[in-house]
């Protein structure tokens, strides 16, 4: 017998505060977010691995045209021993951070590739023959292209990571980030905030 | 005679601008239009000379459109004053006339600014292509809206009636240090609906296109359009979106193709680069700017289709939306106008850009 009945004789029992299925419909609905957040967070670190394979895609395009550029430049400018050094150096610092696959160290190779490159070819305006090679402007037409994608690439995996970071911490999906252990991940950070084009005669 | 500022190109100043602009207007145009027939140069030449004369014509009278406005005004109040001095003389009521009154003034002032403001957008225009060397035609043609539809049906095929389009220019741009060809312009359409009364509703749009000719054929031809509820269900029955990797991109644009996503999916890829899919989406999210909430637009965003040997974008609205130009002021053509004009159409080149850079 419930209180209300004992005190209030004429008083009409009250309904239990919610009944079975109100607490069945409230159930789904929690678990329906559940599987719907967790489906997100999940797809949303997909798109950070995607974004990143991306970089590394056109990274590894560029890293694939050094060689050649190198040793074209080798036969007009032979004197230019360091600068042809320091772009190998820098090719290969990069090719082992992409096999680490580690972000931060990827980024700051890529900043030392962009510079030896860049020195590559002001070294290049010494010397008129080389400048009007076929190969080496097809080669600078090339990797002018490719770090035009590698800038985009890394601007969309930084919207990506961004865009994850941001659900990872908000509520009430930081609660299911932190049972299933989802980790912030980082940022795509070059030195130069915005790389320079290279250009040589445009 | 309040309207006679719509026939501003005077005889005189049409002898003038035949001068001006003859010998500006490239003699041996080799334009391009995607249903394969070239825009007719005599033709607009001589309407773009009716144009510029107009032009001529407010340079030499620069109060004139100021002159016009007053006279309507004038008239307005003079109605008023008779209606008024007819009800005090013959002391009855003349609230029919007043009404009447009222209503033509309305219609009047309305005429009146659409009128100035169409002039003032056509003087842009053609500027523009005059300054770069495009052909430009502004009246509205129903006849080439039937052969785009035909051929990009899945950008033009809308409305129920009255479509066509306008201020059509047709010009070339230099990528790569080679020539491609474009056309862009307006598509005005009505759409007819009927309410659960019975009532027929006309809604009025009018959105703009750019169309860029590539140098090769496209291997696949798909259509990207704003992604919504009704695309998201669609696609949870037909699978057809190809996931990119970018979240923004993907949550931007639906994909509408014929074919298996498996045979599909390779070629539309290697088009949308990373470069491509930024610049589409900051062309979509700079197209819903002034989206408000009593805006009522075709489109939410920008639609792109590939096809053939050209690249179709379209995007709700007009291509020059709000002009800083004040005739009330002076008749000179703003070069915030001109830019912005111009900059609507280095948008779309930019994107195009990127995308024949692959091609190449």
């Amino acid at each position: 017998m419930c209180v209300e009945k004992i005190i209030f004789i004429n008083k009409p029992c009250l309904k239990p505060y919610m009944d079975n299925q109100t607490i069945l419909i409230i159930l789904l609905i929690i678990l329906a977010w559940f599987i719907f957040t967790y489906n997100r967070l999940i797809t949303m670190k997909n798109y950070v691995k995607k974004s990143f394979s991306g970089i590394d895609v056109q990274l590894k395009r560029r890293t694939d045209l050094i060689p050649n550029l190198v040793s074209v430049v080798k036969g007009y400018a032979k004197h230019e021993k360091t600068i042809m050094e320091e772009v190998t150096k820098a090719r290969s610092h990069l090719e082992e951070a992409r096999k680490r696959k580690d972000v931060q160290k990827m980024a700051n190779t890529e900043s030392e590739l962009n510079s030896a490159v860049k020195s590559l070819f002001a070294v290049s305006e010494n010397y008129p023959d080389l400048k009007a090679n076929k190969n080496f402007l097809d080669l600078q037409k090339q990797l002018r292209n490719t770090e035009d994608q590698i800038a985009a690439s890394r601007r969309i995996y930084n919207e990506n990571v961004t865009s994850y970071n941001t659900k990872i911490e908000i509520f009430p999906s930081n609660l299911l980030a932190k049972l299933f252990s989802f980790k912030q991940e980082k940022l795509y950070e070059t030195k130069e905030r915005e790389s320079k084009k290279i250009l040589v005669n445009e | 005679m309040v309207f006679g500022f719509l026939n501003l190109a005077k005889e005189e100043h049409i002898e003038q601008a035949k001068k001006e602009l003859y010998s500006n207007l490239p003699q041996n145009h080799e334009e391009w239009d995607p249903t394969g027939k070239s825009p007719v140069v005599s033709l607009i030449k001589e309407k773009n000379v009716k144009n510029h004369a107009k032009y001529l014509f407010l340079k030499n009278n620069p109060g004139y459109v100021k002159k016009t406005f007053l006279k309507i005004i004038g008239i307005i109040i003079l109605a008023f004053t008779i209606s008024r001095l007819l009800s005090h003389y013959t002391q009855t009521s003349f609230f029919i006339m007043n009404t009447l009154i009222i209503i033509g003034s309305f219609i009047l002032l309305i005429v009146f600014h659409f009128k100035v403001q169409s002039i003032r957008r056509d003087l842009i225009k053609l500027e523009v292509a005059k300054e770069n060397n495009y052909l430009y035609w502004p009246d509205k043609n129903h006849k080439l809206w039937r052969d785009y539809a035909h051929k990009y049906t899945e950008v033009f095929n809308r409305g129920d009636q009255d479509q066509n389009l306008e201020d059509i220019f047709w010009g070339t741009t230099n990528i790569n240090g080679k020539k491609h060809n474009f056309t862009s312009g307006l598509f005005n359409y009505t759409r007819v609906s009927r309410d659960n009364k019975g009532n027929t509703k006309h809604q009025k749009f009018t959105d703009h296109y750019f169309i860029i000719k590539l140098p090769r054929r496209l291997e696949s031809r798909f259509y990207l359009y704003p992604e919504g509820v009704i695309s998201k269900i669609a696609n949870f029955f037909t699978n057809k979106k190809i996931k990119t990797e970018s979240i923004k991109f993907n949550d931007t644009f639906a994909f509408s193709y014929k074919g298996k996503k498996t045979d599909k999916h390779m070629n539309i890829t290697q088009i949308l680069t990373p470069r491509v899919q930024e610049e589409l989406v900051k062309i979509s999210d700079y197209k819903k700017k002034g989206n408000g909430f009593f805006t009522r637009r075709s489109t939410n965003g920008l639609s792109v289709l590939f096809a053939e040997n050209a690249v179709v974008f379209y995007a709700p609205g007009r291509i020059l939306r709000k002009t800083k130009m004040n005739f009330f002021k002076s008749s000179d053509i703003k070069e915030e106008d001109k830019n912005e004009l111009k900059k609507e159409l280095e948008t779309m080149i930019k994107v195009s850009d990127e995308i024949i850079n692959y091609l190449d």
